[in-house]
């Protein structure tokens, strides 16, 4: 959903959203702040550096915040508009709006839902994404699909994604919530989830396994020297989540005073994990 | 598995012992297989 740029959220929120009154006025494209720019979404027609050129006679027409705009030149105009409108949609009539606020009239149910509410606008409208942005990329950008489909298709990966798109976007006016939802996602980027439950899929070999686990848990091999085979073992076989393996060894050791000591060291030995990167014992 | 090695462990464990040694090293390399490949998560961090 994130290949082009114009499907990306931009600072236009969706022309038929229906919130509450007073977010209005948010939308850049209406109401006083509009009119207090100087209609500065003005149709394309009425582009002043064209207009002026054929016909010169309309220029009398045109607003004066218009005619500054046609000084200030054409092309270039328009994408300074596009700029100064991506600033402003954190604004509400010269108040400055919280970009918590902005997520929470966005929609309360996903920002609570924290991950879901960043396919919203807030955070894409506080960068300077919009520089290179035009007229024509806002239109087809208004028509984007809604945030809570990208939020239910919502997978594994698209944190990383996400997050991807947010490195790209965030920008000099980005709020502390977007960087609050920024680490949020950055620790979801990293969250690991299961495949395929091996033990419901196939009971028989599972609980094979663990009766061979019990058979050792219980045949007389001192628990601590247990625990040391298990990292030791998987040290030489690279497991890469040791530590945390270690870690809830030492804590069910930690039941028996000294028991967990020597397999936390162990575990936190670099050396030894240089050594277990070694070519593989026979 | 080089005869030194071998030896050194016979003077510390007993025949049981071990091949009970052997068994767990075997079984966690099993488990830890297992885990890597369905991506088990492990208690720590399921809280339990």
């Amino acid at each position: 959903m994130y290949s082009s740029e114009a499907t990306m959220p931009t600072a236009a929120m969706p022309r038929d959203a229906s919130g509450p009154a007073q977010l209005r006025s948010l939308y850049p494209r209406h109401g006083r702040d509009a009119r207090a720019r100087g209609r500065a979404f003005m149709p394309r027609s009425h582009e002043p550096g064209r207009t002026r050129e054929v016909s010169p006679a309309a220029s009398s027409d045109m607003t004066p915040a218009a005619e500054r705009a046609a000084a200030a030149g054409g092309a270039a105009g328009i994408v300074r508009r596009a700029a100064t409108c991506a600033g402003q949609a954190h604004h509400d009539h010269g108040r400055r709006v919280s970009a918590e606020r902005l997520f929470a009239a966005a929609s309360p149910r996903r920002f609570r839902h924290g991950l879901c509410a960043v396919g919203r606008d807030p955070l894409a409208a506080a960068g300077p994404a919009a520089d290179d942005r035009t007229g024509r990329a806002r239109a087809s950008s208004s028509r984007r699909a809604p945030a809570h489909l990208l939020a239910e298709n919502m997978s594994a990966t698209e944190p990383a994604r996400i997050l991807a798109g947010l490195r790209r976007r965030r920008g000099r006016d980005a709020h502390d919530l977007s960087l609050t939802i920024f680490r949020k996602i950055c620790k979801g980027a990293r969250i690991m989830t299961t495949r395929l439950n091996a033990k419901a899929i196939a009971p028989d070999a599972y609980n094979a396994l663990r009766g061979l686990q019990n058979y050792i848990d219980a045949c007389g091999i001192e628990k601590p020297l247990i625990e040391l085979i298990k990292v030791r073992a998987s040290q030489i076989n690279r497991l890469r989540l040791l530590h945390r393996h270690a870690h809830g060894r030492c804590r069910e050791g930690r039941r028996k005073p000294g028991a967990a000591a020597p397999v936390e060291r162990l575990a936190r030995d670099r050396s030894l994990h240089a050594r277990a990167s070694a070519p593989r014992s026979p | 598995m080089p005869d030194e090695v071998y030896d050194e462990a016979r003077q510390q464990f007993s025949d049981k012992e071990l091949v009970d040694v052997a068994y767990a090293i075997f079984a966690i390399n099993a488990w830890n297989r297992l885990a890597i490949t369905f991506r088990m998560q492990p208690l720590v961090a399921q809280g339990g």
